[in-house]
């Protein structure tokens, strides 16, 4: 969306700026820009219409290691969520409760998500995919990937990332399918991270 | 917390505040904080209309990366099961896109930065599995040789089979801190020879993201400018001769600072026939979740040899509040273990400050920048001693000037 409403006053050289939208307008380098609809600010790079997002501070970990726990598979293809206890790292905006991290007020935005698990072999040969749960949904294309144990390989690790849009409140947790049987998971060790973007 | 100044432009606020904002203001308001005792200029945006307030930072960031490694290592052979190894030592690494990192030797990333800052670090790894036989990994990151504590894990297969893997993890960073990204075999097929269970470490992508920055603030300061040891109730404990002053025969800034002295203060000089132990002290907190760290500038001289207490030398000790130095005798000679009593500082040469440690300390002052995190939450002695035995040594003594106390406030 292009900038609306523009409002601008003087400091020097550089301009001080409301307005809506993401900015495409011509400003003096070194110009300051909040677009009144996200709260994202920007500051102006070449007197034209270059405008870089000014990176504001949030970010989340809750983690676990060594972890033993069966996540019980009753159906195949179907997710369950990880009930595992993350204990929670060095936050901003953010707190783990039991097994996820929590938004905290405020904290509105959009993040990168990023969650790293080793899945242990229970029985057979089974295909695992590991993701993204907000809010208790199931993770959607594009927040999960996979890979495979039996009894000779039995630990291997799963990552994905994606960017979400994420309000007070959003709680993130891992989400597990077993898409070839019903042989059980552990997620023996597990990280989710987040950080703000803009 | 005060506005000082402040703009309106449409619904937004533009303003300068003297302490991290706290007030409400319309989504998108953006506050520069301006204070003296703040190590750098902070900018904060508002984030709800209401009172969180999100700092505003300038990137930092590193990326280095190992492509077709060709060395191949033996599990069990030279890489012991369950130790902590770099990831690949031997072949050549690639430095790609960084700020405020650097390459430092052949496989590692350096920060450069000024400011403490967290940053986000991921390893993503590419085993090829050697001879016949699988070997089970644990791959994390490690900051300045620390065994990782966070990590992922997978099996290498057997028959030049790849696997990959990738672990994530937040760490804290100063200047001189460095990561590179670890490997640790845990388990791996048994029968024959180490040499069959093999594997070469092919890719890896070691990227670094800042994600926050540490405001430093100096919760004390004292340059011995204006009332001697008085004025921030220092507590001086001397022995019969060589004796703590504040004086103006040497400083770094300002006029005065604080030395061994033999002659009233007139100079910085000690006479090295007379055995003597001084200290001056005081008590200070260290706020819970502040990452302290002490600083002083100092210049010492005197005499060195192998040993903790050989022969004349200054040191700092951390002490319990309780603690009572008495002339004549050092409070402690040990250093101290991490969060307890004993010397601090000065590591490498055993905590003495002398002719031993730093760079031409007789002529030049030094500065010491010691690690207090240990110590957060907890109110400790800090004790500044002088001590020379009977013979031998060259002025000057133990010079001190500017001890600060500084906080990491995140």
């Amino acid at each position: 969306m292009s900038t609306t409403n523009l409002i601008s006053k003087s400091l020097g050289d550089v301009l001080l700026e409301s307005g809506n939208g993401t900015p495409d307008h011509i400003s003096p380098k070194g110009s300051l820009y909040v677009d009144q609809d996200s709260g994202v600010a920007y500051q102006n790079k070449n007197n034209a219409t270059a405008w870089a997002i000014l990176n504001s501070v949030a970010y989340g970990e809750g983690y676990y290691q060594n972890n033993a726990t069966q996540t019980t598979i009753s159906t195949v293809n179907t997710w369950v969520a990880v009930g595992n206890t993350l204990i929670a790292g060095t936050n901003r905006g953010f707190s783990a409760n039991t097994s996820t991290l929590v938004v905290l007020p405020g904290y509105d935005g959009k993040y990168e998500v990023r969650g790293d698990v080793t899945i242990e072999h229970v029985g057979g040969t089974p295909n695992f995919e590991v993701g993204l749960s907000i809010n208790g949904a199931v993770p959607v294309a594009g927040t999960y990937n996979g890979n495979q144990v039996n009894a000779t390989f039995t630990r291997q690790h799963i990552g994905f990332s994606t960017i979400a849009n994420l309000v007070g409140g959003d709680t993130l947790q891992f989400g597990v399918r077993n898409i070839t049987g019903t042989n059980n998971v552990i997620i023996r060790h597990a990280g989710l991270f987040i950080r703000k973007n803009g | 917390m005060a506005v000082l100044q402040r703009i309106t432009v449409g619904d937004v606020h533009y303003c300068t505040t003297d302490e991290i904002p706290t007030h409400i203001a319309p989504k998108g308001s953006i506050a520069i904080v301006i204070s003296e005792q703040f190590s750098n200029t902070l900018k904060y945006i508002n984030n709800d209309g209401g009172t969180v307030w999100l700092k505003i930072i300038e990137p930092s960031y590193g990326q280095l990366s190992l492509n077709n490694g060709t060395t191949g290592v033996e599990a069990d052979g030279t890489q012991v099961l369950g130790s902590w190894y770099a990831f690949n030592a031997t072949d050549t690494w690639t430095i790609g896109e960084v700020l405020n990192f650097e390459f430092q030797t052949t496989d590692d990333l350096l920060y450069t930065g000024g400011t403490k800052i967290r940053a986000l670090i991921r390893q993503e790894s590419t085993m090829i599995g050697g001879s016949a036989k699988w070997i089970n990994w644990e791959v994390g990151t490690s900051l300045n040789f620390i065994v990782p504590t966070r990590y992922q894990e997978c099996f290498s297969f057997d028959n030049d089979a790849i696997v990959s893997v990738g672990a994530t993890r937040i760490n804290e960073f100063s200047v001189g801190d460095f990561v590179v990204g670890g490997i640790s075999p845990v388990s791996r097929e048994g029968g024959g020879p180490s040499s069959q269970r093999t594997y070469i470490p092919r890719y890896c992508q070691l990227t670094i993201t800042k994600l926050d920055e540490a405001v430093n603030i100096i919760i004390f300061n004292e340059g011995f400018e204006s009332s001697g040891f008085t004025e921030n109730n220092w507590t001086v404990v001397n022995n019969t001769e060589n004796i703590w002053v504040v004086g103006q025969a040497e400083n770094n800034g300002g006029t005065s600072s604080a030395y061994i002295s033999n002659d009233g203060g007139v100079s910085a000089t000690y006479n090295i026939n007379n055995t003597q132990v001084s200290h001056f002290y005081k008590d200070i907190t260290f706020a819970a979740g502040a990452s302290a760290s002490l600083v002083f500038d100092w210049k010492c001289e005197a005499e060195n040899a192998a040993g903790a207490t050989q022969y004349d030398y200054g040191c700092v000790v951390v002490a319990a509040t309780g603690t009572t130095p008495a002339a004549g005798a050092e409070v402690s000679t040990v250093q101290a273990a991490a969060g307890g009593n004993g010397r601090i500082g000065a590591v490498a040469n055993l905590g003495k400050f002398n002719l031993a440690y730093g760079t031409t300390p007789g002529t030049v002052w030094n500065t010491e920048t010691i690690d207090m995190s240990a110590y957060e939450g907890q109110t400790k002695r800090l004790i500044f001693t002088w001590k020379n035995d009977g013979s031998v040594g060259t002025n000057p003594p133990f010079v001190i000037d500017n001890i600060r106390v500084e906080e990491n406030i995140w």
